[in-house]
């Protein structure tokens, strides 16, 4: 079995699965809950001046049968005062101390106000501190959230603020609103930031009622954007943290966030640069008790691939994720129909004659059935046919000898020279 | 569509000139494709200049590597 405990920025976890702060860390029941489960730490709802909520709140993405494909929130933070949350931190911290607890803050951006908060909050013994600048809705309106998280400068002065007043380690949380988020993430390290997690939440719509014309979800009939979150967002929240991950100017712990839901989506975080993991939609969706079959997938998964410690996956695919100039213009791959496999709904050549390179050929066979094949030498291996097959293994994409690797930045150099 | 087709001729008139001596001296990338310039390594022929208009992204790969390993070689 291997060992699956985390040192997060100096935070030590028994194990990488924190759940986010959100609505199933609103209370110390929930988050007691949580802890009997097996998370092994959770972000406290975050705390700040409380807030008053609308009715509804959340709506869903059901695509084709899997429900809650993505799933969005117009739900502010913490509607309670700080003194009850703080009570609950407190008793939450002494049943279970092993477990991490992260406060999840989010204030004004004037110093004396985060000084204020950030001792408020140590003086109950919380293992660290997320400064929320991700939130996209409703908290933005008032210049908090995504709307200081948004501009970097902003970033680094409050979280040096924060940092003059913490002990414990400062995890800034970041949003993808933004064009580039490795500047937000620079400018959080220039404040003193001792780790970063990514992503909060994506602005979206999640529809329109053609009845009523109202908007998905709607509050007596009028709606505002939210933030998108949970399965949907995953290879957006993956993309960002490589992003992070690879700036060779800041070796910056990050914390993963964004639609992780199984033991696979972790390890592909972990490999991507992620130290910690936070999850949120899943455990909303499931319950607390999803983390056991996390747990459990993680360890065989560690076990089958002979790692001693989760800590040995953290990083491992960042040096395969490069720029687009990076890549080798000589690798071709093909595609090959496994005849045998094939049922011949013809989906393949409809799709590489509609929206590829049109090199699936029908033909009658030697038996005078219909049958499918590949002009090879025009096939630019662009993957749609096996993408698009319903069949698992009737289309191979097959490794074609070629010439010596060449990446675009290396012919535009040789091109230079002349 | 066969663009391989094209490539092959391409191709075809690529090697044609490497194998009459010449080497790639230009090359312009523009919206209507690559324009390389050959012109031969012989002195006396200097003056003349053939120049392909590549159409195929294949085409574009090949000539580079062709000058790759005309560069290898000589080096």
């Amino acid at each position: 079995m291997a060992d699956l405990s985390i040192n997060f920025a100096g935070i030590k976890s028994m194990n990488p699965f924190w759940l986010a702060s959100g609505p199933p860390t609103n209370s110390g029941y929930q988050v007691q809950r949580a802890f009997e489960a097996g998370w092994g730490g959770a972000v406290w709802k975050t705390l700040g001046d409380p807030i008053v909520n609308v009715t509804s709140r959340f709506s869903a993405l059901h695509y084709n049968g899997q429900r809650v494909a993505g799933f969005n929130n117009i739900e502010l933070i913490t509607d309670r005062p700080l003194d009850v949350n703080l009570r609950e931190i407190a008793e939450t911290k002494k049943k279970f101390p092993k477990q991490v607890i992260i406060a999840s803050l989010m204030v004004e951006p004037v110093q004396e106000k985060w000084h204020e908060i950030v001792k408020k909050v140590e003086d109950v013994g919380v293992d660290g501190l997320e400064l929320n600048f991700g939130c996209p809705h409703g908290m933005a309106e008032r210049g908090m959230g995504s709307a200081s998280g948004q501009v970097p400068e902003l970033v680094e002065k409050q979280t040096s603020w924060a940092k003059e007043a913490a002990e414990t380690p400062v995890i800034v949380k970041l949003t993808p609103n933004i064009t580039d988020i490795t500047a937000t993430a620079y400018a959080a390290s220039q404040g003193g930031a001792d780790a970063i997690s990514l992503i909060n939440t994506i602005n979206s719509l999640m529809g329109i009622d053609l009845d009523t014309w109202n908007t998905i979800p709607n509050v007596a009939g009028k709606g505002t954007h939210g933030g998108y979150c949970g399965p949907a967002v995953k290879p957006i929240a993956l993309s960002m943290v490589g992003e992070c991950a690879r700036q060779t100017d800041s070796n910056i712990p990050i914390s993963g966030i964004g639609g992780i839901g199984t033991w696979r989506d972790a390890a592909e975080f972990m490999l991507m640069g992620a130290t910690g993991l936070q999850v949120c939609t899943a455990a909303m969706h499931h319950g607390f008790r999803i983390v056991e079959d996390m747990i459990d997938g993680l360890n065989n998964y560690l076990d089958e691939k002979g790692l001693a410690s989760v800590m040995d996956l953290v990083g491992r695919s960042v040096p395969k994720y490069r720029d687009w100039g990076d890549l080798d213009l000589n690798h071709r791959v093909v595609a090959r129909i496994n005849q045998d496999q094939c049922i011949h709904c013809n989906k393949c050549h409809i799709a590489c004659e509609d929206g590829a390179h049109q090199c699936i050929e029908m033909y009658t066979d030697k038996n005078g059935k219909p049958a499918l094949k590949v002009r090879e030498e025009d096939c630019v291996g662009c993957n749609l046919c096996s993408i698009v097959c319903p069949v698992d293994g009737a289309i191979d994409m097959i490794e074609k000898p070629g010439e010596e690797p060449m990446t675009w930045n290396e012919r535009q150099a040789l091109l230079n020279t002349l | 569509m066969h663009e391989y087709k094209i490539f092959l001729k391409e191709k075809k008139q690529i090697d044609e000139l490497m194998e009459q001596g010449c080497q790639i001296v230009s090359v312009k990338e523009n919206l209507n494709g690559a324009f390389v310039q050959f012109r031969p390594i012989d002195e006396e022929a200097l003056d003349q200049v053939n120049t392909l208009r590549l159409l195929t992204p294949d085409s574009r790969k090949y000539f580079t590597n062709q000058l790759r390993l005309k560069r290898q070689v000589k080096n």
